[in-house]
């Protein structure tokens, strides 16, 4: 942000001192970190108390989401060309990326179980970018976030309701190569699981998580340890 | 990620390998030909890993050619000596040491020494010391460490000249370890405890604190049982001339549970062993390190899919480099060989690398950005202090571990133990 001569004013509540909270509301943005049920009721909040509306448009992860706030960014500060030339060379990386690990990516047919609360677009992006086969992408409700939609530019690729009961069949039916999940999955050999990490925000932490994944599936699909037994 | 440049880690060389193999030997002294500052590296080493002197003796060294020093005293050439030769130093000095009364004494050129062609030889005729005094003429500078080691270790026993004259069944001698691997006393009593729990009976380990005692009595085994084979170069075909029966396993130095595991039962195989109590140790370390990553499900989870460099020794680094990716599912992107690598460990590790599509790993250094780093300890806590690794796991020569009170050598059960543990520590709260 610092090249649209922008300063961070609050990062609430990410290492945060009292001090740039007391100086809260002398921001001219509020960014949303992401388009969750929380983030926008606390944005709602804010909203109430300055009149402020937050930046249409949350803070990014992956190129397209990027791309999008790259480019609102640099209307807002009458900064375009700025914003041209930051998108033209993170597509140069992206491409240049896709080209390099597509081969191992390609025609790999991938289960993604997931909660509710979290946007995965940017990795449905990547992984059909790199010639990923999505066989699921499975939400799994929570009973703590109940009435909570589904945001998702990829609506329809998405199973709502998804649970291990499911995910059991699917193992079984659609045979995948890799399981991604934010929970430990039993999946007793039958494919490769990767967990969800916290990616970062921006469009090139997003292409360390696909080589984490690349990485994945040329690894065993169970640690070797598991073969011990308890004293 | 940014910063320092891969590919400069700092290894010891074979004038230092020659110098620390004469060290190994408990009641030996290398004497070195050279000025004060060839002197420095290899005394504070030998101390390091190998001391011998209680602080107090320390008293009885503060004379010419030691000056303060016990170990590897030299004759300190100065521009003097290197226009008109030291052989009068070699004369003075070979009495100064032979009053320390060493069972045997060493003369290493320094690689500045070998030009002037000072007559050794002649000295240690002089002197009247042809029993207990010999000399290596050859220059080792720039050569690998590890072959340089071995090399020494058979002249020395070329210098000793052993007679077999009581072959003694059942029992063995180990090779390949040296005094420069990290924790390498505890490494040798575990291997030769693991395998006297097999009904073996152990003599000595050649090159990592034998005497000229147990030197003599080597060539008596019934086996000879290769640890790291790049570190006896030229001794398993010496032992092997006096009959004994060398053993080398296929799966490399017994570096992490599965190559210990394949060290132990081709011992068994050759000699006919049961290798059941020993592999007992093993399963109940294994066993417990289960019921570790059972209760600890998300550190074990972070490890899984972590990348990893792994540089050093060739028939560690294999061994390694497998059980990294079977036992933990992570992932190497660069794998290298140190200098004297074994032919039959690299080509294992080629294949092995290729065999799991990671054929492009081979040959690169330690990687900026990568999970954890396998190598010799200066280069891996600087990347690690630098932020170019998470994990620092020290398994190469300058990995002295001065400062471990517990055993963490690379060997072994231990060692599959300190790998672990090291990788542990090192994902915590990531």
């Amino acid at each position: 942000l610092s090249r649209f001569g922008l300063k961070e004013n609050c990062r609430f509540r990410d290492e945060t001192s009292t001090d740039s909270v007391r100086g809260f509301c002398r921001a001219s943005f509020d960014m949303m970190i992401n388009d969750t049920a929380g983030c926008r009721e606390l944005a709602s909040k804010i909203t109430e108390h300055t009149g402020r509306e937050p930046f249409p448009v949350p803070v990014p992860v992956g190129l397209y989401d990027y791309e999008e706030w790259i480019s609102m960014v640099g209307r807002q500060m009458g900064m375009q060309e700025e914003a041209s030339k930051e998108i033209r060379y993170i597509e140069g990386e992206y491409a240049r990326f896709i080209r390099e690990h597509a081969p191992r990516f390609k025609g790999k047919r991938i289960i993604i179980m997931n909660k509710l609360t979290h946007n995965v677009d940017w990795l449905l992006d990547i992984l059909l970018d790199l010639g990923a086969d999505i066989v699921r992408v499975g939400f799994v409700p929570s009973p703590r976030k109940a009435g909570c939609t589904v945001v998702s530019r990829h609506f329809d690729m998405i199973t709502e309701n998804y649970d291990t009961d499911q995910l059991e069949v699917d193992l079984d039916a659609l045979d995948p190569d890799l399981l991604i999940s934010d929970l430990s999955r039993p999946v007793r050999g039958r494919c490769r699981s990767a967990r969800f990490s916290k990616i970062g925000v921006g469009a090139l932490p997003v292409l360390e998580y696909a080589e984490y994944l690349e990485n994945v599936m040329r690894l065993p699909k169970d640690e070797g340890w598991k073969g011990g037994r308890k004293v | 990620m940014e910063g320092r440049k891969e590919g400069m880690r700092t290894l010891p060389d074979g004038f230092n390998g020659a110098v620390m193999a004469v060290e190994s030997i408990s009641d030996a002294m290398a004497f070195l030909h050279g000025p004060g500052g060839c002197r420095v590296r290899q005394m504070v080493h030998s101390t390091a890993v190998f001391p011998r002197e209680d602080p107090d003796d320390v008293r009885g060294y503060f004379i010419p050619y030691f000056n303060g020093y016990p170990r590897v005293p030299a004759t300190y050439l100065d521009e003097y000596d290197y226009i008109n030769g030291a052989f009068y130093k070699v004369v003075e000095g070979l009495d100064v040491v032979n009053s320390k009364n060493p069972e045997l004494v060493v003369i290493v050129n320094s690689p500045g020494a070998a030009l002037i062609g000072d007559n050794h030889e002649k000295a240690i005729r002089d002197m009247g010391l042809q029993s207990k005094v010999m000399y290596m003429d050859e220059s080792l500078v720039s050569m690998p460490m590890t072959s340089c080691y071995g090399h020494m270790l058979r002249a020395v026993l070329e210098f000793l000249e052993p007679s077999r004259d009581h072959p003694m069944e059942g029992t063995f001698i180990l090779l390949g370890m040296t005094v420069l691997d990290k924790d390498w006393r505890a490494a040798t009593e575990e291997l030769a405890g693991l395998l006297e729990s097999m009904g073996l009976r152990f003599i000595c380990a050649p090159g990592a604190g034998a005497s000229t005692a147990d030197l003599m009595e080597s060539v008596n085994a019934e086996f000879a049982v290769v640890v790291s084979p790049e570190s006896c170069d030229g001794l398993t075909e010496y032992y092997s001339g006096y009959g004994v029966k060398v053993v080398r396993s296929p799966g490399g130095a017994p570096v992490g549970f599965d190559a210990v595991e394949t060290w132990l039962r081709n011992i068994a195989d050759v000699t006919g062993n049961d290798p059941s109590p020993a592999l007992d140790y093993l399963r109940r370390a294994k066993d417990r390190v289960y019921e570790k990553f059972v209760g600890m499900k998300y550190n074990a989870l972070r490890i899984k899919g972590m990348t990893f460099s792994a540089a050093g020794v060739a028939s560690i680094v294999r061994p390694l480099t497998e059980w990294l990716y079977n036992y933990l599912a992570m992932a190497p992107v660069a794998v290298n060989v140190d200098p004297g690598a074994d032919p039959l460990e690299v080509e294992a590790l080629e294949k092995f690398l290729q065999s799991i599509d990671y054929g492009d790993s081979i040959g690169l250094e330690p990687k900026n950005g990568c999970g954890a780093v396998f190598c010799e300890g200066i280069q891996a806590y600087t990347m690690q202090i630098e932020g170019l690794c998470k994990i620092a796991v020290p398994i190469g020569h300058s990995s002295m571990g001065l400062d471990d009170i517990m055993p963490r050598p690379v060997y072994g059960i231990q060692g599959s133990l300190y790998i672990l543990d090291e990788i542990l520590h090192g994902v915590r709260g990531s």
